[in-house]
């Protein structure tokens, strides 16, 4: 009459879902966001690419090749005949390639004429006369000189062996020594900003680790302990924030040596102040909503409600200032370079390079361009995981 | 209807514009319009017409520190200076013509000067210039009370009692310099000293008023209470903004000075100074980007590059014990290759190997840095001969050497010339160098206290044409000796320089860089050059081999008349 029920059975007819712990329903759910994807992959990029690319580039970041500074990424090449290429220098000079953009470097010079304007070359024996006397022609005094045509092809005329050759005709070529050219001292712009994505990388990091570990507890606390201990705890912030940020570097720098350690150090100390303001406020207001009282009535510590209630429900906003901590973090980082409290030469980070690039941003953009779109995207790598958290954080929005 | 009128006056009127536009490219035509223009313009003396308002634009470069003639040791103050002072004297291509001294005498022995001062030589508040004036003022220049960082110029230029009164030994009044009367001033040397007369010209030797300044130099800063007697006097000065001066109807050749005023900015930054240049908004400036030198030297004809008698050098700290080994400092002078920088410098610099650079001349005549040869420096690297002077020293292949350090100021070119020594080093010794970069006012401190570690940017800019002013600056004790050298064959040899005359002098000079350069206590690097951007609306400027601009015969035009 009675027979045992077929347990397969009945493991069919109730659907189960598998329980989500908190941090995999943020996983799940940050998933989702494409534009969060798109910023943590390419954080994962530019960080794999800062840790292991410069031992791929060929170069490192302080060779230098002074007879090719100066060289863009994209390079216009006019052939010289027998399958010899030409790049003319910005700085009125000629340097040696082949047909697929490699640089060879200065060629050999017969005779250097500063008065008559022009140079001998001798290219595999060829005779190769690069005058550039035309670049300031018949001018009559007192005629606008600033507003010239940019167009270098009009400015100089090639002639090999006394021959003179089309100089319109050229092919535009990427560079294939340098990826992304040369600065001034001739090294490679690519491994620069590889290696600068390191420091910068790693100072803003720094910035957000200080930033969620110390701030946010902080102001955890004094907001959620309130009365005396709130007080003390937030005029010891407007003490710190009282104190300008280069002084406290100055000050420093009497202790330890200026470099890195002292700008991460500067970071660490000041960095977390506006974090700790933010998240006290929202615990203030938050302490006395219901669930709080509930948790406070179960018995729940004050060290889990803060760290467990608390901070949970102010995640958005904790998670943006965090996240707009990096870039102004390494926006500091390289006024602090340039100042000469930061790192020190030939070590680069994105903001000196973009300094250093600025003396010569008319004729030669690119050094500025690169370390800026390095820092750009990185920015916005940054932005769009930052919304995606808020979303994904956000308990209120647990589902 | 009427839109119809409209449109057409419109094509009409775009239509005549392209036409003008077109005409005013034709050599012909444009000289037409100048014809017809109703009003005469007056020409130049090199025949171009002259602007009606008179106003030139120059960029200072930087706030200067101060603009009192005693005080001031900077380039900036002293463009300023410049042209708001006068000396006895003034240089002008090279030539001495009189300034605030109409004439002068000279003792037999070359020891007494009795300069006669114009009758006309006012100060800008309308009182006389008087010989009262330059006492006052070259006692102050060396009394070590005011502190004046060039005190010792007037020790260089053998005033008497000159270095007991620097030193604080003698009380100023005993100083050589006399007021015989109000227009007649009489300075007796301790020696016969053949660059004096030149060096009366220079800013620490220009006079000031007794009633009108104070300690810290705020008088020269304030509108009221600056009074000059150069060519241009101080209207307004806005900090780190700009100052602003104009044409001083008292000074003695006031009719011949064509400039209303001077508008000098304080724009720091290389870059954005071009960009105001090529807006139109400056006339006249001095640095440009170093990136932009190659093609202004070929493509604009506004750009020029002229004499600067001055080297750029790195000076060795021999406190440290490592340095203090001749052979790693010939080793660091030989390992480096000097054209490399200076075709990275861009501006025709000249590799130096030696300390005294060309724009000097002996007494026959000859570029003292031709007769004193090249000290065996090679302008490109040497590398085995480095590497043998490293090894001697104890440091094959660089292993175990110390880390070194180079300071040197914040500022684009000196970081560059800095990174590229330090890899040159590395390359060609193996050794490793720090760079270390400090503003421009503490670096001064550290350096001038000796407090850094192994090596420091220098530069030195002759202060008047005479190898002395150069070689000077090693002497033991001297401020700007920074490395602390100290060598008394030097010293000896430069102490026979003050006291002999001719030829004689140089043979001693001479020495004096032959004992430097073998002790090389320094890493010269290159000549300098100066670069400057003058507009072809300015004319009549001028820039002496000190870096020295003189605005008073300087004619804006207009080429639109």
């Amino acid at each position: 009459m009675w027979e045992p029920i077929n347990k397969d059975l009945l493991g069919g007819a109730q659907e189960t879902r598998k329980s989500l712990t908190y941090w995999q329903d943020v996983w799940r759910r940050l998933r989702q966001n494409i534009m969060a994807m798109t910023g943590l992959i390419m954080i994962i990029t530019i960080a794999l690419l800062a840790v292991f690319g410069p031992m791929f580039s060929g170069f490192t970041y302080s060779e230098q090749n002074t007879a090719l500074a100066n060289i863009a990424p994209n390079i216009e090449l006019t052939s010289i005949g027998d399958g010899d290429y030409v790049f003319v220098h910005n700085d009125y000079k000629l340097i040696n390639a082949t047909s697929e953009g490699e640089l060879l470097g200065a060629p050999e010079i017969i005779e250097d004429n500063k008065t008559a304007k022009f140079i001998l070359y001798n290219i595999n024996g060829k005779e190769v006369k690069f005058d550039y006397s035309i670049a300031q022609k018949a001018r009559t005094k007192g005629s606008k000189v600033t507003e010239t045509n940019s167009d270098m092809k009009t400015k100089y005329d090639i002639y090999v062996d006394g021959q003179l050759i089309d100089k319109y005709d050229v092919q535009s070529i990427w560079n294939k020594t340098y990826l992304l050219g040369t600065d001034n001292l001739g090294r490679d712009v690519w491994t620069r900003v590889l290696y600068g994505a390191r420091i910068s990388l790693t100072v803003g990091l720094v910035a957000s680790v200080v930033n969620l570990f110390i701030g946010v507890l902080y102001g955890g606390i004094a907001g959620y302990e309130g009365g005396k201990v709130d007080n003390i705890m937030m005029r010891i912030v407007d003490i710190i924030n009282s104190v300008p940020l280069l002084l406290i570097v100055i000050l420093l720098m009497v202790v330890i040596e200026p470099g890195l350690q002292t700008i991460i150090l500067t970071i660490g100390l000041v960095y977390w102040v506006g974090m700790a303001r933010l998240v006290r406020g929202q615990v203030l207001s938050l302490k006395e909503q219901e669930f709080v009282l509930a948790a406070r009535a179960l018995g729940v510590s004050k060290a889990k409600i803060v760290i467990k209630h608390l901070i949970p429900n102010a995640i958005g906003p904790i998670v943006v200032s965090m996240m707009m901590s990096i870039p102004s973090a390494i926006f500091t980082e390289a006024f602090l370079s340039f100042i000469g409290l930061g790192v020190s030469a030939p070590e680069a980070s994105w903001g000196t390079l973009a300094n250093d690039a600025l003396g010569g941003i008319r004729s030669y953009p690119y050094q500025l361009i690169v370390p800026s779109v390095a820092i750009a995207l990185t920015m916005f790598a940054f932005n769009f995981l930052g919304d995606g958290l808020r979303d994904a954080l956000d308990p209120r929005l647990r589902k | 209807m009427n839109k119809k009128i409209l449109s057409m006056l419109a094509v009409l009127v775009t239509g005549a514009a392209l036409f003008t536009a077109c005409g005013g490219s034709d050599e012909t035509n444009s000289s037409d319009a100048k014809t017809e223009s109703p009003k005469e313009a007056t020409l130049s003396p090199e025949g171009y017409p002259i602007a009606e308002k008179q106003e030139l634009t120059y960029n200072l470069g930087s706030e200067p520190l101060t603009i009192d003639p005693q005080l001031n040791s900077a380039v900036d103050g002293g463009q300023v200076i410049n042209n708001t002072f006068e000396g006895l004297v003034r240089e002008v291509g090279g030539q001495v013509v009189p300034g605030m001294a109409e004439s002068w005498t000279i003792s037999d022995d070359g020891l007494v000067y009795t300069f006669k001062l114009r009758n006309d030589a006012i100060w800008s508040d309308g009182q006389p210039v008087t010989a009262n004036d330059f006492v006052f003022a070259w006692q102050r220049a060396a009394d070590p009370k005011t502190a004046s960082e060039y005190a010792y110029i007037i020790e260089s230029a053998n005033i008497l009692n000159a270095g007991a009164v620097t030193k604080g030994e003698m009380d100023p009044s005993q100083l050589g310099v006399k007021a015989i009367d109000d227009k007649t001033f009489e300075v007796t040397l301790a020696n016969p000293t053949e660059y004096f007369l030149k060096l009366t010209g220079f800013a620490t030797f220009m006079p000031v008023r007794q009633d009108i300044v104070d300690v810290d130099g705020i008088w020269a800063k304030t509108p009221e209470k600056a009074v000059c007697n150069g060519p241009f006097k101080l209207e307004s000065y806005d900090l780190g903004d700009q100052l602003v001066l104009v044409k001083n109807e008292n000074y003695w050749n006031a009719e011949n000075v064509a400039l209303d005023k001077v508008i000098c900015k304080m724009i720091v930054d290389t870059s954005t100074a071009y960009t105001a240049y090529e807006s139109g908004q400056l006339d006249l400036l001095e640095a440009v980007p170093t990136a932009e030198i190659p093609k202004l030297m070929v493509e604009n004809p506004e750009f020029y590059i002229l004499p600067y008698i001055g080297t750029y050098f790195m000076v060795m700290n021999l406190n440290n014990e490592v340095l203090q080994d001749i052979n790693v400092r010939n080793a660091l002078n030989y390992a480096i290759d000097r054209k490399i920088i200076t075709e990275l410098v861009g501006a025709g610099q000249i590799p130096a190997t030696g300390f005294v650079g060309p724009g000097f001349l002996d007494t026959e005549g000859n570029e003292f840095s031709e007769v004193s040869g090249d000290y065996g420096i090679p302008v490109q690297a040497d590398v085995v001969a480095a590497q043998k002077f490293l090894a001697d020293a104890g440091y094959p292949g660089g292993e175990g050497f110390p880390e070194l350090e180079i300071l040197y100021n914040t500022s684009e070119g000196h970081k560059m010339i800095a990174e590229t020594l330090q890899e040159m080093w590395a390359e060609n010794l193996g050794i490793n160098v720090k760079l270390t970069n400090q503003e421009w006012a503490v670096f001064q401190e550290t350096r001038n206290n000796q407090t850094y570690d192994s090596i420091a940017r220098h530069g030195w800019i002759g202060d008047y044409t005479d190898p002395n002013t150069m070689l000077e600056i090693f002497i033991s004790g001297n401020a700007q000796n920074n490395g602390g050298y100290s060598n008394p064959a030097f010293d000896e040899q430069m102490a026979l320089a003050k006291t002999t005359v001719g030829k004689e002098r140089m043979d001693h000079l001479y020495k004096a860089e032959e004992i430097f350069m073998a002790d090389m206590p320094v890493i010269p690097i290159y000549y300098y050059v100066n670069t400057l951007i003058a507009t072809d609306e300015i004319e009549g400027w001028e820039m002496n081999s000190q870096g020295k601009l003189w605005f008073g015969d300087i004619i804006m035009l207009d080429f639109e008349q």
